[in-house]
């Protein structure tokens, strides 16, 4: 009877349920709402509105947020409002290509430690240990100095940075899959690591990847906006929220709207991807799945 | 029976609750144990025996059941209204539970000399040192050799079947009258299996604690169980003395169950396989509920529940349709 | 007839501790000198409990372990199949029915999609189930027709032999019984061999012709299914039968005998079942040898 009814439990999408289920956790609805905020303002609004970012008037130097600027505008008269709009599609499309691919490489080299084990698991292991070790701000600012300041290169440092967290997350999960009787009869009919890794290992250990990549792209915008601050990310004049915050840093006495409201965009995407990513994370733990 | 039975399970309907409807899990369960009798409860797996168990002990998640009718009465004790305190003291001393995998009931992280003194002074008011006396007279009391040195092992350094006889002896710990026992052998070789079952067997008979012994093996029924229940998609099918029902069974889905084993046939001939599978139980069933597996079945089966009726032997009872017709 | 699969003398040992220059200092005996050989057609039962080296016998058979010394003999060549014991675990929760089921075939040679699921469809009904389903999931299936599905995938590399490991144990005596029918009738259609591992003494003496029972690594009694449940000369066969729950044999009264394993680490030096043993005498301190008697039936014990 217990099998029975976790087997009920476990039986595929019920969208019924699983709207009923997402209904029930405010944190999903909160970040899925933010979210839609998020990509409406950054993904519609710029078109909808299709101004320039870098439309200089100098005579609108510094103003206060009013109905013509809403977020008021810059030392040079660009509107604050119009920049920020951009500059998410900078910040948030940078972090979700350096999510992506982290998660994507980490995935792939996790699984494969994992998957052979013995030297070649303890050679990966060991060297994402050293990674891990040095903090993560230090290291990419280190990177993206070495590398010299561009966009770009602060793209590659995070992402190189982000790697281990993947690498670690997705061997231990695959040390679990590796278990699975379904692996033990793909080695049986002669299956490579490689296919092992593409047909069973990626889809079954995919659920943790993809919240951890959720919760990561908060993180990530942060510090894409962290380098930019400090001159080792988007150069002027690309309209990027970091690099606006720090740009308004010098009149942020009398001209609190310049670095505000960068600011507070970052801080708010940062929050919907986070409460989206505990949502998930909810919502697919299996201690979660009504098993009564 | 004259003494008043230990646990009296009466026309017990539960249901889980579902997105939509719910899964009726049991319908009109009646078992009753008297003192010091050792009862099976047998049945393939959705049958319900574990979630009666769960039920009379109050072990289900409160909010994810209903029952729908009847009572449970264990020690004199309305387990339906119970208190968590009742509850409380009813688990720690008058019932105890073996479930089927020892490891879960075991703390890892203590040694099974601690483990067991704990157990032991939470219900008896004694010192360390009687406690401690106590728990190795309760592995010997299992045939545990060198109760000593196990008392200082942690659970994972045992064998199964170690642990398990450890579990036993934790269970008896207390003195208890009831013993549930959910499949305890199932995960352990049929030479530790005979060990367990009869170390459990005697060790009730010597402080006549009456079992509750809940397994899918007829044979283990047939061996250590005085009488039996034979349950099918959340109904009792058949019960009464254990001989009986195993010898001259009489309800079809008993029969099918007896005859389904390797041991009814010769061998590499065919097995009497029971054709279909569980009737879907979160649709109102309206009659038997094996019908639609049954060669017997007819309109009434499929029309109206069938009524209990009395076999040969005294306490034999079925719940068929065509009980007349399975007496021959 | 030919053996389609053999093992002569195996032994494996695994490293269960090293020293500070990675040297083994502690070994594992998880085999200890197996001979065994299954003629096509035919099935050989592996008899044991836990511990006595039956799923590593299973690795070995199926090429995932090599041997630490003895050889594997007979055809190898993708050949051989397996169906495990959990049909939960052993079909992959992500894959649709037609993926799991001809699984063998596209991982050796890519085939187009739908040649791939006109053969799991025909290999589906081979084995009792529906042929339109093979777009499910596996969890849309119950734990009978979940096996049914891992027998077709075993199926579908055109095997000579199949290992069933345990096939039917996590499965209701009516489920068991439909399973072993369709291996069965399987076997009389296609002519398999089949290694049945299991620890379930009457579903050998149904479903084997011949039987190996094994302990602690060693096989301890081997013969015709007949003659070995018939009239069981080692102690510990006959242990093992008696400890089988009979239904109708009234109440149970036995003996409790001791039921620890000895270590695999060191092995005993005499006869490995000694300490269990009700019959054990002098002479069972020596090292005890697989002899034989009348018709194959063969004894590794000296009192036998």
């Amino acid at each position: 009877m217990m099998a029975a009814l976790s087997r009920l439990a476990s039986r595929g999408i019920d969208w019924r349920r699983l709207r009923h289920r997402i209904g029930a956790s405010p944190v999903t609805v909160t970040g899925l709402v933010m979210l839609g905020i998020v990509v409406f303002c950054v993904g519609l609004l710029p078109n909808l509105l299709a101004q320039d970012p870098n439309v200089i008037n100098l005579r609108a130097r510094l103003a206060a947020p009013s109905w013509s600027h809403l977020f008021g505008t810059d030392e040079v008269g660009r509107d604050i409002f119009i920049r920020v709009l951009h500059g998410g599609q900078v910040s948030i499309g940078v972090a979700l290509f350096v999510v992506a691919v982290s998660a994507s490489v980490g995935t792939v080299i996790g699984g494969l430690s994992g998957l052979l084990g013995g030297m070649v698991d303890t050679a990966i292991m060991r060297l994402m240990d050293v990674v891990l070790a040095v903090p993560s701000l230090v290291l990419t600012m280190a990177l993206a100095a070495a590398l010299g300041p561009s966009l770009t290169n602060a793209v590659i440092a995070i992402a190189v940075v982000r790697v281990p967290t993947y690498v670690r997350l997705s061997r231990g999960q695959t040390l679990v899959v590796r278990e699975a009787g379904y692996v033990m009869a793909a080695r049986v009919f002669g299956a490579r690591p490689l296919q092992i890794l593409r047909l069973h290992v990626v889809p079954n250990i995919l659920s943790p990847v993809v919240v951890q990549a959720t919760l990561d792209v908060g993180a990530v915008i942060l510090m894409v906006a962290g380098l930019s601050f400090i001159g080792l990310g988007a150069q002027p004049p690309a309209a990027e929220w970091g690099a606006m915050v720090s740009a308004g840093r010098s009149f942020i006495l009398d001209q609190w709207w310049y670095s505000a409201f960068p600011g507070l965009a970052i801080l708010f995407t940062s929050i919907a991807f986070n409460l989206l990513g505990d949502g998930i994370r909810d919502l697919t733990d299996p201690r979660q799945k009504g098993r009564s | 029976m004259t003494a008043s039975p230990v646990l009296s399970i009466r026309n017990l309907s539960l249901e889980f609750p579902l997105w939509g409807g719910a899964l009726h899990a049991l319908e009109d369960v009646t078992i009753e144990i008297a003192a010091g009798e050792i009862v099976g409860v047998v049945g393939e797996s959705g049958c319900g025996k574990s979630v009666t168990a769960m039920a009379a002990m109050r072990l289900l998640p409160e909010r994810a059941y209903r029952v729908t009718q009847g009572a449970i009465v264990m020690l004199g004790q309305d387990m339906l209204t119970a208190g968590e305190a009742d509850l409380r003291a009813l688990r720690g001393s008058g019932v105890a539970m073996i479930f089927q995998e020892p490891l879960t009931a075991l703390n890892p992280t203590r040694r099974i000399g601690d483990l067991m003194v704990e157990v032991i002074r939470a219900h008896q008011p004694i010192g360390r040192s009687e406690a401690r006396e106590k728990a190795i007279g309760l592995l010997d009391s299992m045939r545990i050799a060198d109760a000593q040195a196990v008392m200082r092992r942690y659970p994972f350094e045992l064998s199964g079947g170690m642990r398990q006889r450890i579990v036993i002896a934790l269970a008896f710990a207390n003195d208890p009258r009831l013993v549930i026992a959910d499949e305890p052998t199932t995960a352990l070789d049929v030479t530790v299996q005979r060990q367990v079952l009869t170390l459990l067997q005697a060790r009730a008979r010597d402080v006549g604690a009456a079992v509750l012994l809940i397994t899918h093996d007829l044979g283990v029924v047939s061996e250590y169980a005085d009488s039996v229940y034979v349950m099918y998609a959340g109904k009792v099918v058949e019960s009464g003395p254990t001989d009986a029902v195993l010898t001259t069974p009489r309800h079809p889905y008993t029969r099918a169950l007896l005859q389904a084993g390797p041991e009814a046939v010769a061998p590499k001939s065919p097995l009497a396989a029971i054709p279909g599978g569980l009737p879907d139980l979160r649709e109102i069933i309206p009659g038997c509920r094996y019908a639609g597996r049954c060669g017997l079945a007819t309109d009434i089966c499929r029309g109206a529940a069938p009524p209990q009726s009395q076999a040969a032997a005294p306490g034999h009872t079925l719940s068929c349709w065509h009980a007349e017709g399975m007496s021959r | 007839m030919s053996a389609a699969i053999g093992l002569e003398d195996v032994f494996v040992r695994f490293p269960v501790a090293r020293d500070w220059r990675g040297r083994v200092t502690v070994q594992a005996h998880a085999l200890n000198g197996v001979s065994i050989a299954v003629a096509r057609g035919r099935t050989l039962g592996i008899l044991g409990e836990s511990g006595c080296g039956k799923s590593t016998l299973a690795q070995v058979l199926t090429g995932l372990l090599p041997p630490s010394s003895g050889r594997v003999t007979g055809d190898r060549d993708g050949r051989i199949s397996i169906v495990l014991q959990d049909p939960n675990s052993s079909l992959d929760p992500r894959m649709p029915v037609w993926r799991i089921v001809t699984e063998p075939v596209f991982l050796h040679a890519p085939t187009r999609r739908e040649a791939l699921r006109a053969m799991a469809a025909d290999l589906l009904e081979c084995v009792g189930l529906r042929p339109d389903h093979v777009d499910r999931y596996p969890h849309e299936f119950s734990g009978g027709q979940r096996q049914r599905i891992a027998i077709a995938r075993a199926l579908s590399s055109k095997p000579d032999i199949i290992i069933l490991d345990e096939p039917t144990s996590a499965l209701d005596v009516s489920v068991q019984a439909q399973i072993l029918n369709l291996l069965l009738a399987l076997q009389a259609e296609l002519g398999l061999a089949f290694v049945l591992i299991s620890h379930n003494v009457a579903v050998i003496r149904h479903f084997c012709d011949e039987v190996a029972v094994m302990y602690l690594g060693q096989i301890v009694e081997q013969g015709s299914v007949d003659t070995v449940f018939a009239d069981p000369a080692h102690p510990y066969t006959r242990t093992l039968l008696d400890a089988v729950p009979r239904i109708g044999t009234g109440r149970a009264h036995h003996a409790l005998d001791e039921t620890e394993l000895p270590s695999n680490r060191t092995l005993p030096t005499g006869c490995f079942f000694q300490n269990r043993c009700p019959m054990a005498a002098a002479g069972c301190e020596r090292p005890q040898i697989l002899s034989g008697g009348a018709g194959g039936h063969l004894v590794r014990c000296h009192r036998a």
